[in-house]
């Protein structure tokens, strides 16, 4: 009786949770599932049939993906790699004790606060032919304007540097907080050993810096491949496709040309692809850090 | 005899009556109604808003009015009416869209309704602008009616053109008198003629032209300046097949990039619809093929340096004269439980009284030839004539359902052209086989 009275008690507790779980979570992902082995087109309600791999065999012959592919991490890696060496840079310098740093901390990371889509309405303000701030500053030292999002190559670099203003401050919050996180006592044990300060940063803080590092890593790396709204309001994909990622090629499938079925594969294909990527990833960096806190405990 | 005289004096009241000028029409009521309309995010939208209370007292019929930016406004409409809920009851659509609505078959034909319509003297169908009421029919019926009609017309500097210096300086150069083009060869003059450093200072600040280039609507309405005048189509309308590699094609895209490149302000690349417009009213360029729905902005002297100093004529013709029509259309969900109801609200938004007072009220864009008219409305409108004339000669893109993918393939195209990706060339032969393999697979030919 005290049994079942209980097992009644845990499916009050549990069940409207669960039932939310599935109707929110579970039941769309089954039926994003069905809609990629279909043909489903909203401009074509009676045409909808199943069509098995078709969706997917069609993604890997579409020289566009492929394209929006190369894009994506064209843009992805230079942002990751400076966002990085900068954040770590950044957090190091704040990692002292001194005056107005506070201040600094807090000013620096006000750009991670802003909301992208008014991110990149503000950096299309700045970025005007005409009446940009970086045209004006431009042509206080003599230089023609720049039209920054034109051409291929400059409107790749102009998302590249929306992108380094707004993330970097991430990683400096990350870097930071695992940075005051360390053993004081690993220092002082250095300073005894005669360690310089290139000594102390190269052999002590990095190696124990490397998760937290990855934890930032894995962050930015997730929120790069999804990045879509900056992307949407400074360039919409252009000029022609150059600026056109994997989430903007996704998104112009089912919501521009309703080709639902088709931008549900895609969505699979990138999930699976952003595991792959991002689980090889925390193994790389993960492992070796282990090592050395065990270590460290020793 | 009484009862003569009683009837006589009756019929005198009621003929009476109906031949008061600016006498409201009567409406059916459906007390209690509420109507749904999903349209997009506009500024017609708000003028129209505001004199919905006016509807409710008429008819009892509550009309509650839900925006959506044009990102995700078709893909919600369309999951809307496909769902079968009966909700939205009137949705807004792209006139360019016609196609996609129309193969769902969930927009109820309104055939019958607009013959109501032309058959109620009240009403006077005729004054409606028949393009916008013509472009919103699918294969054999009529699936929407235009509410708001955009069209394009040709905007220029009175004050540059005008000028004795300009003028016989451009006499001597060209040959013939400067006036506002009526060819794009003429055209092509005149923005090259214009592009020049007014105040010596080695910089050019006075431009022929600025265009929206952003993809893919943007510079598809800009291309078709060129492509329809030069004689140029997408998709041949018989055959369905596509045309948009035809040297005709090439020659007007060479012609388009010629001008983006020499003859507009830096930065034109970038341009959508919002920086053309901010170009014209800062005076930075000498001529415009625009929409008429932003032509109200240059004659608002709080926002347009060029206020008052503008002229308008239809847009200019090559080979043929030929302009892109767009706009807004209203339909009726062929599910809705309000479908009356709907139809009276079309009524009452088409109506000479509620155009009006909509365009009085901060509406771009009036649907009827009497508004115009309006000496108030003709004062803040003086683009209105051309306006007009221009839509005379305007056609919507393909109605075929597939356009959302030849916009977008025809988009990316132009748009690999102009940033010098690709040749013209290049850029149109690529285009061609994206959208034979659309028009193909959709078996409009094997």
């Amino acid at each position: 009786m005290e049994t079942r009275r209980r097992r009644l008690l845990l499916l009050v507790l549990v069940g409207p949770a669960t039932l939310i779980l599935l109707s929110t979570s579970i039941v769309p992902l089954v039926y994003s599932v069905l809609l990629s082995l279909q043909n489903y087109n909203l401009t074509d309600p009676f045409g909808r049939r199943f069509v098995g791999l078709y969706q997917f065999v069609r993604a890997l012959r579409d020289p566009r993906l492929w394209q929006a592919t190369v894009t994506t991490f064209q843009i992805l890696v230079p942002s990751l790699v400076i966002e990085l060496v900068l954040g770590i840079g950044i957090a190091l310098l704040l990692n002292r004790k001194s005056r107005g740093l506070k201040a600094f901390r807090a000013c620096i990371l006000l750009p991670m606060m802003v909301t992208p889509v008014v991110v990149g309405l503000m950096w299309a303000l700045m970025y005007n032919t005409n009446f940009g701030i970086l045209n004006y500053f431009l042509s206080l030292v003599g230089a023609g304007a720049v039209e920054w999002l034109a051409y291929p190559n400059l409107a790749k670099l102009s998302l590249i540097l929306v992108d380094i203003w707004q993330s970097t401050p991430f990683v400096v919050l990350i870097v930071l907080a695992g940075l005051q996180s360390l053993p004081p006592l690993a220092y002082l044990a250095a300073r005894v050993d005669g360690a310089t300060r290139w000594q102390t940063l190269r052999y002590i803080t990095l190696p124990m810096l490397r998760p937290i590092i990855a934890v930032a890593t894995l962050f930015r790396l997730l929120s790069l491949l999804v990045s879509f709204d900056v992307i949407y309001v400074l360039t919409g994909g252009g000029p022609g496709s150059a600026t056109e990622t994997l989430s903007m090629y996704i998104y112009k499938q089912g919501f521009v040309l309703c080709d639902v079925s088709y931008a549900s594969a895609l969505s699979y294909i990138f999930l699976v692809a952003s595991i792959v990527a991002t689980t090889r990833l925390v193994k790389l960096t993960a492992a070796p850090s282990q090592q050395y806190s065990g270590g460290g405990a020793s | 005899m009484k009862r003569a005289l009683s009837l006589a004096f009756v019929l005198a009241l009621v003929l009476g009556a109906a031949c008061t000028p600016g006498l409201a029409r009567s409406y059916r009521r459906f007390d209690g109604v509420k109507l749904e309309f999903i349209m997009v995010d506009d500024p017609q939208v708000y003028a129209i808003r505001k004199h919905l209370p006016e509807f409710k007292k008429l008819t009892g019929i509550d009309v509650t009015i839900t925006e959506y930016p044009l990102s995700s406004l078709m893909e919600k409409q369309l999951l809307s009416l496909i769902s079968g809920t009966g909700k939205p009851d009137l949705v807004g659509f792209d006139l360019w869209f016609v196609g996609a609505f129309g193969r769902t078959d969930t927009l109820l034909p309104l055939d019958s309704f607009i013959n109501e319509l032309k058959n109620d003297r009240d009403f006077d169908f005729a004054d409606l602008l028949s393009r916008h009421v013509e472009g919103y029919r699918y294969k054999d019926r009529q699936i929407g009616v235009g509410f708001i009609p955009v069209q394009m017309l040709q905007v220029y500097r009175k004050d540059l053109f005008e000028s004795p210096k300009y003028r016989s300086e451009f006499k001597a150069k060209y040959g013939y008198d400067l006036k506002p083009p009526e060819t794009m060869k003429q055209f092509m003059d005149v923005v090259k003629f214009f592009t020049r450093d007014t105040d010596g200072d080695g910089k050019i600040d006075l431009w022929g032209t600025a265009t929206q280039m952003q993809r893919d609507d943007p510079i598809y309405c800009a291309f078709t300046h060129f492509m329809y005048p030069y004689g140029g189509e997408i998709i041949d309308p018989k055959t369905k097949r596509p045309v948009f590699n035809s040297k005709t094609n090439v020659r007007a895209l060479t012609d388009f990039v010629t001008m983006v490149h020499n003859y507009c302000p830096p930065g034109t690349l970038g341009y959508g619809w919002g920086d053309m417009t901010a170009a014209m009213q800062k005076g930075d360029v000498a001529i415009q093929l625009n929409w008429n729905v932003f032509m109200g902005e240059y004659e608002d002297p709080s926002k347009s340096k060029v206020a008052g100093k503008l002229g308008y004529t239809p847009t200019p013709g090559e080979v043929t004269k030929r302009s892109l029509l767009g706009g807004w259309g209203i339909g009726i969900n062929k599910q809705s439980r309000n479908k009356e109801a709907a139809k009276e609200f079309i009524r009452w938004l088409l109506s000479k009284e509620t155009d009006l007072a909509v365009t009085l009220s901060g509406g771009a864009a009036p649907m009827r030839v009497s508004t115009y008219k309006n000496a108030e409305v003709a004062k803040r409108f003086p683009h209105g004539p051309a306006s007009n004339l221009t839509a005379a000669y305007s056609t919507p893109p393909p109605p075929v359902p597939e356009f959302p993918a030849i916009l977008e393939i025809v988009g990316l195209a132009l748009s690999e052209a102009a940033s010098k990706q690709k040749s013209p060339k290049e850029a149109l032969d690529d285009a061609q086989a994206k959208l034979d393999d659309v028009m193909r697979g959709a078996g409009y030919y094997k």
